[in-house]
Parts: C-alpha cells; sequence; structure tokens
C-alpha cells in the first residue's frame, strides 16, 4: 500500500518537476524554433519604426504648416502601434530584437545612412527642414514598400511575420502617398 | 401621422443615437491604442477626401462625423422597416439588432470598405476585434427602436387614445 503511495507520490513529483521546467522554458521561448532570416527582418522593421517615430517627432516639432505636423504626429502613432505589434509578433515567434537608439552612428551602412538624415533633420529649420523631410518620407517608403514586400515573400506563409507585413504594407503606402503629395506641393 | 412614418422616424432617431454610441466606443479604442480620438472620423472622411483626410484638420473630422451618423441613420432606418417596430419583447429585437450588426460589420469589413474607402479599410484591419465590437455595440442600441419611439411619440398616442375613447 504504502510502496504504491510512493511510487505515485515520485510520479507526480517528476510530473511536477517536468511541468515546471517545460512552463519555465516556454516563458523564455527556448523551446521556440528561431529562424535567423525572420530575425534579420524584424531587426529591420524595428529600425525603421524607431528612425520613422524620430523623424515624425521632428516634424510634429519643426513643421511650418499644420499638414506638415500632422502627418508628423500620424507617422509617431502609426509607427508606434506598428513596432507594439512587431513586439507582440517577436515575443510569439522567439525572435529578439535589439533596443536601438539613434543618437551615435550605427554599425551597418543603413544605420549610419540614417543617422547622417537625422542629423540633418535635427540641424535645418523652416521651409528647408520641410523639403528634406517630404524628400526623406517619399523615397524612404518607398524603399521600405520594396525591401518589404520582398521580405514577405521570402517568409513562409505561415509565418506570423508575414502576415504582419501584409497588415503593415497599405499603411506604408498611406504615407508614401501622403509624402508624394506633399512633395508635388502642400496647400496649407 | 402614420404608423409606418412613425417607424421610420423612430428608425432614424434610433440609428443616430446608436451611431454616436457607436462612434464614443470607437474613438475611446482609438485612443487607447495611441492612435489619437479624432482618427476614426478622419478615416470616415476618407471616403470623399483620400488618405489626405488623415492630415487634415477639425473640419474634415466633423465632416467625418456627419457622414457616420448618416450612414447610421439610413441603417436605423432599414432596421425599423425590416421589424416594423411591433415586436414587443427585448429577446428577439436584441437577437435582431446583433444579427443586423453582424450583417453590416461583414458588408463594411468585406463589400463597401475595400472598394470605396481603402484608407479605412486596411486602418480597421490592424483592430479587428474592436470594429467587430463596435459593430455589436451599434446593433444592441438599435434594439432599444420601440422604446425610442415611444418616448418620440409619447404625446401623440395619448392624443390617439382620447380620440378613440371620445369617439
Amino acid at each position: 500500500m504504502f510502496k504504491k503511495v510512493g511510487k505515485v507520490g515520485v510520479y507526480l513529483c517528476s510530473m511536477i518537476v517536468l511541468f515546471a521546467s517545460w512552463a519555465i522554458a516556454g516563458t523564455q521561448h527556448v523551446s521556440v524554433v528561431r529562424y535567423p532570416l525572420q530575425d534579420e527582418i524584424a531587426t529591420k522593421i524595428h529600425e525603421t519604426n524607431l528612425l520613422e517615430i524620430e523623424i515624425g517627432r521632428l516634424a510634429a516639432e519643426k513643421g511650418t504648416t499644420s499638414k506638415v505636423r500632422s502627418y508628423g504626429n500620424l507617422l509617431v502613432r502609426d509607427h508606434q502601434f506598428a513596432d507594439k505589434r512587431l513586439m507582440k509578433v517577436a515575443q510569439q515567434a522567439g525572435i529578439r530584437l535589439p533596443s536601438l537608439v539613434y543618437k551615435t552612428p550605427g554599425e551597418t551602412l543603413q544605420e549610419a545612412e540614417n543617422q547622417v538624415l537625422l542629423d540633418q533633420l535635427r540641424a535645418e529649420n523652416g521651409t528647408q527642414f520641410d523639403q528634406t523631410f517630404y524628400k526623406a518620407m517619399a523615397k524612404g517608403h518607398q524603399e521600405a514598400i520594396q525591401n518589404l514586400s520582398q521580405a514577405q515573400e521570402s517568409l513562409s506563409p505561415q509565418s506570423s511575420l508575414r502576415s504582419y507585413i501584409a497588415e503593415t504594407l497599405p499603411i506604408l503606402g498611406q504615407h508614401e502617398q501622403l509624402a508624394q503629395s506633399f512633395e508635388r506641393g502642400p496647400k496649407s | 401621422m402614420s404608423e409606418r412614418y412613425r417607424g421610420v422616424l423612430a428608425g432614424a432617431v434610433s440609428g443616430i443615437l446608436a451611431g454616436i454610441i457607436m462612434g464614443i466606443v470607437s474613438m475611446l479604442v482609438s485612443y487607447r491604442t495611441g492612435m489619437g480620438l479624432l482618427l476614426p472620423l478622419h478615416m470616415v472622411a476618407a471616403t470623399f477626401y483620400g488618405v489626405g483626410a488623415l492630415v487634415d484638420g477639425a473640419g474634415v473630422a466633423a465632416i467625418g462625423l456627419i457622414i457616420h451618423l448618416v450612414v447610421s441613420a439610413f441603417f436605423g432606418v432599414v432596421f425599423a422597416l425590416l421589424t416594423q417596430t411591433n415586436i414587443a419583447q427585448r429577446g428577439p429585437l436584441i437577437r435582431g439588432g446583433l444579427v443586423f450588426a453582424i450583417v453590416i460589420w461583414a458588408i463594411m469589413t468585406f463589400l463597401f470598405l475595400p472598394a470605396v474607402n481603402p484608407t479605412m479599410s486596411s486602418r480597421v484591419a490592424l483592430q479587428p476585434t474592436g470594429w467587430f465590437i463596435e459593430h455589436i455595440v451599434f446593433g444592441v442600441v438599435l434594439s432599444f427602436l420601440p422604446n425610442i419611439e415611444r418616448i418620440l411619440f409619447k404625446s401623440q398616442r395619448r392624443e390617439q387614445l382620447l380620440y378613440k375613447r371620445a369617439a
């Protein structure tokens, strides 16, 4: 009788230990299979989101017309929301995102280019700022759409990052359209 | 005033009321997600102004509000005509309101917005749950149609009763 109870006890304890280790591993995403391509794509998106938020803040602050300032605010809100969604996707897919701050020149060419643009926008004022801002946004969003469309193709159809990109592309298209309309000539 | 006309008028008022409450819910959802309180109104205005409505001023937001209320009133009238406003029990009316709201949600999400307002369509796709709940709220408020009709035509009914008694 006691032997039986002892055996059951050992069995139960080992089950609890197994379950606990599985649960802890689950929270640390150890059990999730990670793909380097996904990490790379997500990091680039994260990087772009942070850059757009920073540029949007500058436009909301320094824009000479109400439309430019509104566009800046829209960029901040949309990319903050997009980044929050990216964090969720990354957490589910076990993607690790670096924390990036645009203060010092980055290591990669893209980051360095971004830093140059940010420094230029920080230094400029008035209509000169507006011009640089429109051009950078039209070009930047066009490139982002191209890169994301290519990235989308390289991901598996089941990938949550792929559906994230599919949902994000139309929003980037709207940003590009707005930047192009400003480039053609803002009315207010 | 005929029963049918009263029903239509009550439907329009119920629709506007449901639209106001739906609008408040949608603005609160938008505010909570950090997208700004007025973004839903700008998105509605994009039906006529295109993507530019997203960066336009308060005037465009006001036009968005008017469009939303006109569409809400229209759906209220359709609901009134479908239910004939003579269902006395709350249960069937709430169920009817919910089914009606789900039909509107499906039409808006899969047919109307992608064709007429792609700016709004791509943005509501980012918050599908909130978008669906807003429609459910609309349907529930719309199911109070008989109560609104009773409030609107209280004095007229009293007159009719007095007239009948006198006759």
